[in-house]
């Protein structure tokens, strides 16, 4: 059985933005894993991209993707309807001043992922953007990032546990995938400069968009794959 | 900070020519366009970054579409002003639309340059509204941003490290476990 892991696009972004994105069929056929795209996503990455010169390479190149299996494409009504609450949900977890004014966290995509994390059984979300994996692994430091921005910020201490709970799933992101990846000979093509491409991986993947620390980075250039 | 404030203090800090004031501006119309989830406040935030690197730029000052800008400008973000104090928002709204619209025709005589401040005042919008705590795809949504590129401005400035939540040591257990 496949191991599916909902895919978001901050993380395709930067896979794809670093000529990363062979990680994907790497994992899936090594590891059998199942990368999961809602139909937003697919849109956000695929469909509009396509139509503007500047970004369509990077739309083709993952639309390859799509068309070989290695992405697949859940797109059903019922996903759109428990995003719609989730999204309900999210966007009233914090607020300005006061509850009567609720601060918009969340988009479509970002919640049709977390819409599928559920009735997939998915072993991980992978998602490179700060929000969708505080609310997962930390909301807590959410909230006090946003009140650290904006000291009126208050929040529904309450909902917002409820909400983690909601989701007792891992978030990943691509630099752990692909240090995954390299850690099982993703980069062993390139022979004896192996560890110097995972490495320069790494920086890559931080300045295309995955917000990893310097520290992390530090840590990862220690790994030896 | 309400709307009506924010066209006071964008037309007093143009008209000052006041660059690090109307660079400061720009920041807060966009942490403000997070807070109302307002459209209007990412146009005021371009208007006052454009306004600031247009300042910096003696060739801009001196080209002749200049004067004739500036007067526009002026003019429209006073009726923007009239007209809120008058409880006319839709027309406030579209008069702010207009002062954008201004910039983006300034590009007809300026060239590329033009472009690239929108641009790059989307961008500095997009990453102050993810710094409030919008998601990746809220802040693009409401800047107008590119989500790749806002993704990659983002991860180039000290806002990542504030994100640190599990370690990788930890994040690449998880891995091994997912995949096992």
């Amino acid at each position: 059985m496949g191991k599916t892991i909902v895919c978001d696009s901050s993380s395709l972004i930067s896979l794809a933005e670093t000529c990363n994105l062979g990680v994907l069929s790497f994992l899936q056929e090594d590891f059998k894993a199942d990368f999961v795209i809602p139909a937003t996503v697919e849109n956000e990455i695929v469909g509009r991209p396509s139509k503007v010169g500047r970004f369509s390479y990077t739309a083709a190149r993952i639309r390859h993707l799509v068309n070989e299996s290695v992405l697949r494409v859940v797109a059903n009504p019922s996903v759109a309807s428990e995003a719609e609450k989730i999204m309900a949900r999210a966007n009233s977890l914090f607020y300005a001043e006061k509850p009567d004014r609720p601060l918009k966290i969340l988009q479509q995509g970002e919640a049709e992922c977390l819409a599928l994390l559920a009735p997939l059984q998915s072993k991980a979300l992978l998602v490179d953007e700060k929000t969708t994996r505080l609310l997962l692994e930390d909301p807590k430091k959410l909230f006090s990032l946003m009140k650290a921005e904006h000291p009126q910020t208050g929040a529904n201490e309450k909902a917002m546990a409820e909400f983690q709970k909601q989701f007792p799933f891992p978030a990943m992101r691509s630099t752990e995938l692909t240090a995954f990846a390299a850690q099982n000979g993703f980069f062993e093509p390139y022979n004896a400069d192996e560890n110097e491409v995972f490495h320069a991986s790494i920086y890559a993947l931080r300045y295309a968009g995955c917000g990893i620390s310097q520290k992390e980075i530090d840590d990862y250039q220690k790994m030896r794959v | 900070m309400d709307f009506k404030q924010h066209l006071i203090l964008l037309r007093k800090a143009f008209e000052k020519s006041n660059i690090p004031e109307l660079k400061r501006l720009s920041g807060e119309f966009a942490g403000d366009a997070f807070i109302h989830y307002r459209k209007e406040n990412i146009q005021m935030s371009i208007i006052a970054y454009a306004c600031a690197k247009f300042l910096e730029k003696p060739y801009i000052l001196a080209d002749p579409a200049w004067d004739s800008f500036r007067k526009s400008l002026l003019s429209l973000l006073e009726k923007a002003l009239q007209d809120w104090s008058s409880g006319k928002q839709a027309p406030a709204f579209a008069k702010v639309a207009k002062a954008l619209s201004l910039i983006e025709r300034l590009g007809a005589d300026l060239g590329r340059f033009v472009f690239g401040i929108i641009e790059k005042a989307k961008l500095k919008a997009g990453a102050e509204i993810y710094a409030h705590g919008a998601s990746l795809g809220t802040a693009a949504e409401l800047s107008g941003a590119e989500k790749k590129e806002l993704s990659s401005y983002i991860a180039a400035t000290r806002m990542p490290e504030k994100y640190v939540t599990k370690s990788v040591a930890q994040r690449m257990q998880d891995a091994k476990k997912i995949f096992s």
